[in-house]
């Protein structure tokens, strides 16, 4: 029994060491939507220009689903077992999760994890996050949606092949102001 | 139903669409299958269209959105001419860009005009955009974005003018404004609500808080298809002028009639239109429609399957604006905003009157409420930093860092903190300087002199970016002057950070005003650049362009495009070596004919290699014909990897502008082999393209000559840059201003696929 629970958690260790590349990615990028009636110049993802994209939202575990960000000053987000309850959990700045319910005074949120609760071991990128409430004022909502809302950073390939290069298109002003500002010295 | 076409036959306009549809790769086959496209004997002759295309048409089979999102190149019927860059909404799953000519984009502008006329909207009337996703879109249209809460209601206040304005927005969000508004906002001429179904109960609140009419807009602008209620019956005409229009059992099928570069024909747009059987009492033409929502939505009810546009959800006593998720058989999550203007206890009242409708018009379910505010009005508590902290993060370490968080110093820099987010990050997109900006700006220039000397040389510095932030001429020079006045009153002698940034705004200034600004810098001086003049310099090289017609900048600049791309790849590469050299060649792309006060020259002390830069480019700009030795100047200093791949940056601009075909084949691989050396971020990042992209711009049309239509669209894709005001709007609108289903069936029960 001992064995088959050890086996237990290497399996769930492994899976929440895929689902927190997941979560690194949301943190790290930039997603884009555009209005049918913008005149928002476009960018698209690596991804979309080099593979077929599956459709979305026809899969149960797709569905839309209404996510906020965790816009904290410092990182961690605590989590409590119930709205100012005990500290059960922590989640990073930057993560878009699950809203799921939200108290009577609207001060506290109960959030999970675009994949539900993680349980014990949480994401290799946010061990402590579990499924509980937080405080509502460190939540930006973000709509509904079937994939997890990343910060995908726009990118395009020149050629094909698996050893492209991937490059920035409409890199954002102020990223690329402190990228040129760390530009090494030319000997 | 289908909807038969028009009785005067088809529109003249769609035999050139569907000629030039038939240029593009992916509709080929779609077009041979149906009997529009000749037989071609050889299989190499340009594709025709058959002389009875009329007959032919209806049997083309639809496009699906999904197929041009796969492979968006094959649509690409041409790239000259391409002034229009779009995007689809993505509103369920990726966005994809299309591109388009000059005449589709004057087709649209007219199209639009013309609905805003029917209300009385004249180009001179601003069309404010409300925390949504949408640009502005004419020269005095503007927009607000970022969370939706007090500040954002002050603050659109503050910017509002005495004259009449309109709002525009998505539904939900105009409502969640809408609940926090005071009792009267002047001059709402009219609201104008798009990108979402607009639903009874939404109408009502806007009509109501913003004392003004509710338009509503309905609009697919990859397919042109554009529609505005009339004012006399709020009927929805979709302007037939600009798309020729099929509803194919209940889905909208449309043929844009102006886009050449990229047609989309009997393009299905995905969203299900209610077509009325008569025309509208108000004499307007187009045909009239209720838009109904996406295809694939189904909302289950009582009376079985419903589009969501069939719902009207009403307005409820105690609810300002509801949103319905049912996310099972039993369960309907409810995102609601009581009405707290009510004398009696409202939140009871406002939960049984959704659970009656709810019960009523989908079928008893448990209701699971949660209040709007409590996730849509975020209060990030602003943590407070010392002056020193501030100081040091903005010249020391990263301005995106400080602007990504709300912190702000303490001390007297505090309303220097204040006009740098305003500047460098506004949540006011698309106007110049707000006049409250610009008030607090005058009042910066005047204000007492800051007891901390490093406050005070922080304020010179801000208000010398202020002027490269301001497209009006004789404002920026007040400011410019000002600065430099305040400068030369500071208790110690100015430092290299002040010294450059005073040189900087020589980019766009009159060159009058030149002279002594350069007299102050010594040609070999080297310039530590720290992450405020870099935003500096982008936004001087940013107002340089703006403010100088094409044919007022060197020759060069008008030949490699987009300019700003020469500009900022030339900043990137020299950032950490800058010289006032380097602004001297600037200052020459910039303006034609340059008027220097001196020379151009590298000091003698100066690296070989950016010594025969320099002179590299003199020759470019002044006689790009014969810079053949400068060129093998610059070939012989190159050494390190860096310097190898900036010289194949200098070879393609050289090509350029001496006219020289340039191969994809050779430049492809060469981009791809050398673009990270001229990045200056972590390997796991992206490269950049920036100083590549008038050489990408460049292979566009060769690898669509070439067959290679996908390669093309992936140049076209890459070959821009963004902006300062570009950037903080995604940025905001990314976060906060994204598109809300406000009632949207998780499980309905479809019936089975056959």
């Amino acid at each position: 029994m001992s064995l088959l629970r050890d086996w237990k958690r290497v399996a769930v260790y492994c899976v929440g060491i895929i689902f927190s590349l997941v979560g690194i990615k949301s943190v790290s990028a930039h997603t884009e939507q555009f209005s049918d009636t913008s005149e928002t110049p476009s960018v698209t993802t690596a991804a979309a220009v080099a593979q077929a994209e599956p459709p979305v939202c026809q899969y149960d575990w797709q569905e839309p689903q209404a996510y906020a960000r965790i816009i904290t000053q410092e990182d961690p987000l605590r989590i409590r077992a119930t709205p100012g309850g005990r500290i059960i959990g922590a989640v990073p700045k930057g993560w878009a999760v699950v809203i799921l319910e939200v108290n009577n005074t609207g001060d506290w949120t109960k959030i999970t994890s675009h994949f539900g609760d993680p349980g014990e071991f949480g994401f290799g990128s946010a061990p402590s996050f579990r499924e509980g409430w937080v405080a509502s004022r460190y939540l930006a909502a973000l709509g509904d949606f079937c994939e997890k809302p990343s910060l995908d950073m726009a990118a395009v390939q020149l050629m094909t092949g698996p050893d492209a290069q991937q490059y920035t298109v409409q890199e954002d002003w102020l990223q690329m102001g402190d990228r040129i500002a760390q530009t090494p010295r030319q000997s | 139903m289908t909807r038969p076409a028009a009785p005067h036959g088809l529109p003249t306009r769609l035999a050139a669409v569907l000629q030039a549809a038939l240029q593009a790769p992916g509709n080929q086959a779609r077009f041979r299958a149906a009997g529009l496209m000749q037989p071609r004997r050889f299989g190499l002759e340009r594709p025709t269209l058959v002389s009875n295309w009329q007959a032919q048409f209806a049997q083309l089979p639809p496009l699906e959105k999904a197929a041009v999102r796969q492979a968006p190149g094959q649509y690409l019927a041409g790239v000259a001419d391409i002034i229009y860059r779009g995007s689809t909404s993505g509103s369920r799953s990726r966005s994809y860009t299309f591109f388009a000519n000059r005449a589709w984009n004057e087709q649209r502008l007219r199209s639009r005009q013309d609905f805003l006329n029917w209300w009385g909207i004249d180009p001179a009337v601003p069309i404010v955009n409300l925390a949504s996703r949408l640009m502005p879109g004419r020269e005095a249209d503007w927009a607000i974005v970022g969370p939706v809460n007090l500040e954002f209601i002050e603050s659109l206040r503050a910017h509002l003018a005495n004259r009449p304005w309109v709002g525009r927005g998505y539904p939900s969000r105009l409502c969640e404004i809408a609940s926090l508004l005071p009792p009267s906002l002047p001059g709402v001429k009219a609201v104008i609500c798009t990108g979402e179904l607009l639903f009874p109960h939404q109408r009502e609140l806007l009509e109501q808080r913003f004392q003004a009419p509710v338009i509503n807009e309905y609009g697919c602008h990859e397919a042109a298809v554009r529609g505005f209620t009339c004012p006399e019956f709020g009927r929805i005409h979709l302007d037939e002028q600009s798309c020729f229009l099929e509803i194919v059992d209940g889905a909208l099928v449309t043929t844009d009639l102006w886009n050449e570069t990229m047609p989309l024909v009997r393009y299905q747009c995905g969203d299900r239109v209610h077509c009325h059987e008569t025309p509208c009492p108000c004499g307007r033409p187009g045909l009239t429609v209720q838009v109904l929502g996406r295809s694939e939505d189904r909302i289950d009810t009582r009376q079985g399957l419903k589009m969501p546009g069939e719902l009207a959800l009403p307005t409820l006593p105690g609810l300002l604006h509801y949103r319905l998720q049912r996310q099972s058989p039993t369960l309907v999550a409810a995102q609601i905003q009581v009405d707290n203007s009510l004398s009696a206890p409202t939140t009871a009242v406002a939960e049984a009157s959704l659970q009656t409708w709810v019960n009523q018009t989908l079928g008893n379910h448990t209701l699971r409420t949660t209040h709007h505010a409590a996730v849509a009005s975020p209060a990030v508590p602003s943590e407070e930093w010392s002056d020193h902290r501030w100081l040091t993060t903005l010249t020391q370490q990263s301005l995106s860092g400080w602007l990504a968080t709300s912190a702000q110093p303490t001390g007297e820099a505090r309303p220097l903190a204040l006009m740098l987010r305003a500047l460098l990050a506004p949540r006011v997109i698309g106007m110049e300087l707000p006049k409250v900006i610009q008030q607090q700006l005058m009042a910066l220039t005047s204000s007492d002199a800051a007891a901390d000397p490093a406050v005070e040389a922080m304020k010179v510095r801000i208000l010398l970016l202020a002027c490269s932030c301001i497209s009006d001429r004789s404002i920026s020079q007040d400011i410019y002057t000002q600065a430099v006045a305040r400068q030369q009153k500071l208790a110690t002698a100015p430092d290299s950070a002040l010294q450059l940034d005073r040189l900087i705004p020589a980019l766009h200034l009159p060159t009058s005003m030149l002279s002594p600004t350069w007299a102050i810098a010594a040609i070999e001086e080297t310039w530590p650049l720290d992450p405020l003049h870099v935003q500096h310099l982008l936004a001087a090289f940013e107002v340089a362009l703006q403010r100088r017609s094409p044919t007022q900048r060197s020759p060069a600049l008008r030949r490699l495009r987009p300019p700003l791309a020469v500009l900022v790849g030339d900043l990137s590469f020299w950032a950490a070596n800058l010289t006032t050299a380097h602004l001297h060649h600037w200052s020459e792309l910039l303006q034609a004919p340059p008027n220097l006060p001196r020379p151009l020259t590298a000091a003698a002390s100066a690296p070989a290699f950016l010594a025969s830069w320099l002179s590299w480019r003199q020759a470019l700009i002044h006689e790009p014909l014969t810079a053949g030795e400068p060129f093998a100047a610059l070939t012989a200093a190159a050494g390190s990897d860096a310097e190898k791949a900036r010289l194949q940056v200098e070879r393609g601009y050289f090509d350029i502008l001496r006219h020289v075909p340039l191969d994809p084949q050779e430049w492809l691989p060469i981009i791809d082999t050398h673009a990270a050396d001229l990045t200056a971020a972590p390997p796991a990042r992206p490269a950049s393209l920036t100083p590549w992209l008038p050489i990408v711009s460049a292979l566009v049309q060769p690898l669509y000559q070439q067959g290679q239509p996908e390669l093309a669209y992936r140049c076209l894709l890459a070959a821009t840059l963004t902006s300062r005001q570009q950037s903080a709007f995604e940025r905001l609108t990314t976060q906060f201003n994204q598109k809300q289903s406000v009632l949207v069936d998780l499980c309905p029960q479809l019936p089975p696929l056959t």
